[in-house]
């Protein structure tokens, strides 16, 4: 695909401003340089997280979409107009929490196909040094916008000019699952007006499901109880959002990080973010089966297993049970359940 | 034209069977827990459907890309018992899928009785994807659902083949029939709801001790 378009804007926080001032930018004609630089940051892999627009489902509209189509595909009298709409939404979407920044709205095309990125880059004062013969200078350079800050987002949606295309995208954003939520939501909820395509039942669902095929595959005494330990921290965890890979990198290590993530159901899920829903993974995995010598089983939910708790699990490479309660029900059954 | 699409559809139909698979477990998971479901299934459009839809002259506008516009190559339903239970499924499937469309059909007019149910058209989520399907310009990315109560469904399914895609028109005594049938599966279902509501009463009146 080849860079057709590109337009910059310098994007300051605008939000409650009572006289906001329009972006400063416009189209930025392409040369080699810029075409090799910004067609790379195109299929940027850093952008993992998969979203969905919100799109109003009696008229099939959503603002952001329909200007990034527009963008996309009109010609250029609309396309400048869309890029503009999109740097204003941006900036009254900013309040004073947000830096200053750098948004880069770029089209690459393949026949009837488009590629649309949205790059921003937070603004930042940098220092310039020239030195030469005996003297030095430093210059402090303050329209400056940084390529490699972690407040940096992208968002790259991709397809033809129907209706059935250009639904969902990938997206770049380190606070969508590390920061609070407001900070969270400002670029795909409030700005890009998309949600989370792996909802939050359905990840919480994928993450339990893998945490089951793991712990079923797991080979050592010791490997399961990384693995419940995991479990009971997530439970107990106060961060709301997670990913597969984040799940992994926070709470497991060697062959069982590897089996976990394996486990997933495609790979190109391991890196979507989605909510944290504590009900649902609760349902889908919330018991502990233990197999004792001679053909006893003991069932528990699991924040009734622990120290203090009706059972107590002791040992590592040989467990000990140790159940104690009172009975309030009883069966007579062929098997065990 | 139409030889050449079918082929291709046909070289899609492996594909789209695997998806529909991933769907469908994804629906009864997403639908655990709730009562009154009946049944929930999902199925790919048979070839011949899917190329009657695909170049139907009546299309306004003609499909340009069939293979990939075309939303209910991948479709399900889910039927449930009470008309209470049509929008509890809908709020549950929401905590799983994007919904592109969400709409009640129903007749035009208020004084009609026909063919009713609530139709979602939903983004196809990442989980149940396959690899290298969002690179392709000859998949979908949506797929149908649609909820309907019991009675909805035994009336649209067998009023299916004979007026809503019958080539000829239908003399005036049967779609009477047929009208007769939509309402009285309508107010079937009205009085299952009542009698739903009835029963909720009764149990809220034993709680309280009333």
């Amino acid at each position: 695909m080849k860079l057709v378009r590109l337009y910059a804007y310098a994007v300051s926080p605008m939000k409650n401003v009572e006289h906001a001032e329009p972006p400063s930018g416009g189209a930025v004609r392409v040369t080699p340089d810029i075409r090799t630089t910004f067609e790379g940051m195109a299929v940027s892999a850093e952008a993992k997280i998969q979203v969905d627009f919100a799109v109003d489902t009696t008229t099939r509209t959503n603002d952001s979409r329909d200007r990034v189509m527009q963008f996309a595909f009109e010609a250029s009298a609309a396309a400048r107009s869309a890029a503009t709409s999109l740097a204003a939404s941006l900036a009254e979407r900013m309040d004073r929490r947000s830096s200053a920044c750098l948004l880069v709205l770029g089209s690459l095309r393949d026949a009837d196909r488009a590629r649309v990125f949205i790059l921003t880059f937070p603004k930042e004062d940098a220092l310039r040094l020239r030195s030469g013969g005996e003297e030095a200078t430093i210059q402090v350079l303050t329209d400056v916008f940084s390529q490699t800050s972690r407040l940096r987002k992208a968002a790259l949606f991709e397809g033809k000019n129907r209706k059935t295309a250009f639904l969902s995208g990938k997206v770049l954003d380190f606070q969508a699952t590390t920061g609070s939520h407001p900070a969270a939501d400002f670029w795909i909820t409030d700005f890009l007006q998309c949600v989370l395509a792996m909802h939050g039942e359905a990840g919480t669902r994928e993450l339990a499901k893998c945490l089951r095929r793991t712990y079923e595959a797991a080979e050592t005494p010791a490997e399961k109880e990384e693995l419940y330990a995991a479990i009971l921290s997530v439970r107990r965890s106060p961060r709301p959002r997670w990913s597969l890979r984040s799940f992994a990198d926070t709470y497991l290590a060697g062959r069982v990080k590897t089996e976990f993530i394996d486990a997933a159901s495609n790979a190109a899920i391991v890196d979507s973010a989605f909510d944290f829903v504590p009900t649902v993974f609760d349902q889908a995995l919330n018991f502990r089966v233990f197999r004792l010598e001679g053909e006893v089983f003991v069932s528990a939910p699991f924040d009734q297993i622990g120290n203090g708790r009706p059972v107590v699990v002791t040992g590592v490479e040989e467990k000990h049970l140790r159940c104690e309660g009172v009975v309030v029900d009883e069966s007579l059954k062929t098997r065990h359940a | 034209m139409r030889e050449e699409l079918g082929r291709r559809y046909r070289d899609n139909a492996p594909l789209l069977t695997r998806v529909r698979d991933r769907l469908e477990v994804e629906t009864t998971e997403a639908l655990k827990g709730l009562n009154h479901i009946d049944r929930v299934y999902f199925r790919v459009k048979d070839h011949d459907s899917f190329l009657n839809k695909a170049l139907d002259p009546r299309n306004k506008p003609a499909y340009g890309d069939p293979l990939a516009e075309i939303e209910d190559q991948i479709a399900g339903r889910v039927l449930v018992f009470f008309l209470e239970d049509v929008e509890a499924v809908r709020g549950r499937l929401a905590g799983t899928f994007s919904f592109v469309e969400s709409v009640r059909r129903k007749p035009a007019k208020d004084e009609e009785f026909g063919y009713e149910s609530h139709h979602l058209v939903c983004v196809i989520p990442p989980q149940a994807l396959l690899p290298d399907w969002e690179g392709r310009d000859d998949l979908p990315r949506t797929f149908e659902l649609q909820v309907r109560t019991l009675f909805m469904h035994a009336w649209a399914e067998p009023q299916h083949d004979l007026g809503y895609k019958a080539s000829e028109e239908l003399p005036r005594s049967v779609k009477r029939e047929l009208a007769w049938i939509a309402a009285s599966a309508w107010g079937a279902d009205g009085a299952f709801q009542r009698v739903r509501e009835w029963q909720a009463q009764m149990g809220a009146r034993e709680e309280s001790g009333t």
